[in-house]
């Protein structure tokens, strides 16, 4: 029989995932997660659909706990109980949701070491380079963070709420899907997305905008809803719905413009290495036409008089080993196989004795796992 | 009958401050108190296979990935999978040859769709799919691993001192290359200068300027939803994601666990599986000692007015019990419980740091009388459905409290008073504290003495429809 590495138990270290909509899950030093799930649980019979959306302190923590116990005891099968845990999470995610998790994790499940890493720097592991422009679409919000020679620029992050639910908005105003609970509308919007819908291409999508038709012309599709109703969804919102993360806001802002807000913000010395290093991760990328649009868009905005003193001609676009939205997670668990992993993580002793979990920036209150 | 167990009108209070209905609590006999899901440790007691209830051991399951071996599962409805098998005879002079195919029976997918050549085994070696990317990710992992073993390396190497002189005969002379050897196991294997250490090599990936665009038929052909996987098929398989239905490929079951619980203060059992079988070798549930109580009357509720209400007392232990009622203190819920102790029992210090309690937060609307005084409830007898003459002591008992008494059963009267400002179709809650007579049967090694009796308080909320 094949010994691996990974057969020694000391040697588990399990990697999470925690996004809006979906959590990955697995194992580090594996190459794909053993799950995705969607980030839902339930406390007493009442589901929660979005852990992130908990205010209360309380809610959160219960969720959590039921949302952890879950994971461990339905997917990953082990006990947390002296394992080592990696959380890649956003750089922005919230300071509560952090340090409840480590509360959780911590005495809850009694883990032996905790260890956060950024989702940003996490994605550029997979490819083996350490300067690149991250775009991280997820399900509510698109955040971009600058990563240079391993270390992100936090200067010239930008954030927006152009992602997955953005989508999937356009898709519940524009079609009607019936009169249903809200789950199943949600549920609904986000099949017809996955499965219907593309990004078109600029030329298009100028074209439809000002209300003419296009030829060829997208033909229409049939949506069967619970096997009871039919419904058409035409072949223009098929292919214009995604045009929403392109848009404009009064402020000029959309994902194009804060690439190229954050390239014109950046140091001179960077700026033509970051415009061809452009990593895309998060589900949402995976539309089809996505980084196909996206390029077009960003050369025909190089074009407008604010950004055209950039002195950049072309853009390029990273494609990792592995599917999008799972990236940051692959990332996090090629981390997981390092040894790095034993000198960053911070211990249940150090927890117990601090109270306190380091904030992403600072190591000084991290002592060596052995 | 089901709804019945789930309605949630009588729930007691866990230690842990949550509220639970009877069935779902636990009973720790060392902390003498109530447990539930949420403040008891799971651990791992035995994995198995859903389907075909194969035990595996935890290394057997970890190596296989948490996944059967034998069973499969339809990757576009998840049921499991049969195997068909058909007779071909290749050469016409041969005896016919047994083949086998998969086939689910609810939505009729063949492992034919992705092409999955048929098997000459009936266990059949079905193949395992991979990332094509596989190497470049192990590459990847091999290179991050050379790189951080290269910095803890030049870190020992500006931490030690160079002595001008190799001590390498002083090892020889006093035996110790033998201890170094040891204590070098598990080490990278660095020459001692550092030279020739060197990190492996791996090209960065390249980024591309021709993305790829939309393919020119995206536009006008139509679209079969048929054909195209939701993402619960696509997250089925993560490293595949197939969008295409015809590409999806049959999938391991999952395997399961079954849980052993353990009060996390004591740190004893309270509920642990037998081997193989569907039964347990200790379970504490709280359904098996603390006595269940049953709404069998209740008068229309009205504000303002008082209403008896009458509740049923069943003793579900193998001995007498006695339960005392007072009325529940909101101002004193949220204090900490200490965990009790019997005599002779041994102190178990708790130098871990447990969870905090939940604060309960209850707001009751009403008020309630509760019988005063010891209610005495007889042991659980089997045999005493049979015995016809059932006397039943009854003469001790206050009538004004007690409605009436059969075997270990109990019927008690209450009196409730819904508050003035109470509305019409809201459940009325209430709550009282029981506290009952636990009597400790556990054979005590230590101090073998009689059997001893601790009072145990419960809080219990009643959650009184009021729709008339």
């Amino acid at each position: 029989m094949k010994i691996e590495s990974d057969f020694l138990p000391e040697k588990q270290c399990i990697v999470i995932d925690i996004g809006t909509k979906y959590t990955k899950f697995g194992f580090a030093t594996e190459h794909s997660p053993r799950c995705i799930i969607p980030t839902c649980c339930e406390i007493d019979g009442t589901s929660i659909p979005d852990i992130y959306k908990c205010k209360d302190e309380q809610t959160l923590m219960l969720a959590l706990t039921n949302f952890i116990h879950m994971l461990f005891y339905k997917y990953a099968l082990v006990a947390p109980k002296d394992k080592k845990v990696i959380i890649v999470e956003s750089l922005l995610s919230p300071t509560i949701f952090k340090e409840i998790l480590a509360k959780v994790l911590f005495i809850t499940y009694e883990v032996t070491s905790l260890c956060f890493v950024p989702s940003h720097c996490a994605s550029l592991f997979t490819l083996g380079i350490s300067t690149g422009l991250v775009l991280d679409v997820g399900y509510k919000e698109v955040i971009l963070i600058p990563v240079c020679e391993g270390v992100p620029i936090l200067r010239l992050w930008q954030a927006m709420p152009l992602a997955g639910q953005a989508v999937e908005n356009q898709i519940k105003t524009r079609i009607d899907i019936g009169q249903l609970s809200d789950e199943s509308i949600d549920s609904i919007a986000e099949d017809i997305k996955a499965r219907c819908c593309f990004v078109t291409t600029l030329k298009r999508s100028k074209i439809l905008a000002t209300g003419q038709s296009v030829e060829p012309k997208t033909s229409d599709v049939e949506y069967h809803i619970n096997g009871e109703r039919s419904i058409t969804i035409s072949g223009d919102i098929r292919e214009t719905v995604h045009d929403v993360l392109f848009e404009e806001n009064i402020d000029e802002m959309s994902i194009t413009t804060m690439i190229l807000e954050t390239i014109i913000n950046s140091n001179v010395d960077i700026r033509l290495k970051l415009a061809e290093n452009i990593v895309l991760i998060g589900g949402t990328v995976m539309a089809k036409g996505f980084m196909s649009r996206l390029k077009e868009e960003l050369v025909e905005k190089l074009k407008c008089s604010k950004y055209n003193n950039l002195k950049i001609t072309k853009f390029k676009f990273h494609v990792a080993p592995a599917y999008e939205n799972y990236i940051a997670w692959l990332g996090g668990s090629i981390f997981g196989s390092t040894n790095n992993l034993n000198i960053v993580s911070q211990t249940r002793e150090n927890y117990i004795n601090e109270n306190y979990v380091p904030d992403w920036p600072t190591t000084f209150t991290r002592q060596k796992t052995e | 009958m089901a709804s019945y167990m789930f309605q949630k009108t009588i729930t007691s209070i866990c230690t842990c401050g949550l509220q639970k209905l009877l069935p779902d609590l636990f009973f720790c006999r060392h902390c003498i108190t109530l447990r539930c899901d949420f403040c008891v440790s799971h651990e791992i007691d035995t994995t198995y296979c859903p389907h075909c209830f194969e035990n595996l051991s935890s290394t057997e399951a970890k190596h296989k990935k948490n996944r059967c071996a034998s069973c499969l599962e339809c990757p576009r409805c998840f049921n499991t999978l049969s195997t068909r098998s058909y007779s071909r005879t290749p050469e016409p002079k041969k005896p016919p040859q047994k083949m086998y195919y998969l086939l689910c029976l609810f939505c009729n997918w063949r492992s034919h769709e992705p092409n999955i050549p048929d098997q000459p085994t009936s266990s059949g070696n079905w193949p395992v799919n991979k990332n094509p990317d596989d190497g470049r990710i192990l590459d990847l992992i091999n290179y991050y691993k050379s790189v951080t073993l290269k910095e803890v390396f030049d870190k020992q190497k500006r931490n030690t001192k160079h002595y001008g002189r190799n001590y390498m005969h002083f090892l020889e002379k006093f035996g110790l290359n033998a201890m170094m050897a040891r204590k070098k196991v598990g080490f990278p294997n660095f020459h001692t200068d550092g030279t020739g250490f060197s990190t492996s090599e791996i090209n960065p990936a390249e980024a591309i300027e021709n993305v790829p665009e939309l393919s020119a038929n995206t536009f006008e052909d139509i679209l079969d939803l048929k054909q195209i996987s939701t993402l619960e098929q696509r997250f089925a398989t993560p490293e595949l994601q197939a969008e295409n239905t015809d590409d999806l490929f049959p999938i391991r079951k999952h395997l399961r666990v079954k849980h052993s619980l353990r009060c996390r203060v004591c740190e004893h059992n309270v509920v642990k599986p037998e081997y193989n079988a569907v039964k347990f070798k200790i379970k504490h549930l709280a359904y098996y000692y603390v006595p269940e109580i049953k709404i069998i009357k209740c008068e229309p509720l009205l504000a303002g007015k008082w209403s008896s209400l009458v509740l049923k007392l069943c003793n579900p232990s193998q001995a007498s019990t006695a339960v005392r009622f007072e009325k529940l203190d909101l101002n004193a819920i949220n204090i900490i419980r200490e965990p009790r102790q019997l005599e002779g029992e041994d102190l178990i210090s708790t130098p871990k740091q447990l969870p905090e309690p939940i604060p309960i937060v209850l707001e009751l609307q009403g008020d309630i009388i509760v019988p005063e005084g010891e209610i005495k409830i007889a042991a659980r007898d089997d045999t005493a459905e049979y015995d016809d003459t059932n006397e039943v002591n009854t003469d001790n008992d206050d009538p004004k409290y007690v409605y009436w008494r059969k075997g270990n059963k109990v019927a008690l009267k209450f009196e409730v008073k819904p508050n003035e400002n109470i509305k019409k179709n809201e459940n009325v809650q209430l709550g009282f504290v029981m506290h009952f007579m636990y009597s400790d049967t556990m054979l005590h090694v230590i101090n073998p003495k009689q059997p001893q009796t601790v009072l145990v308080p419960i809080k219990i909320v009643l959650n009184l429809p009021n729709s008339f």
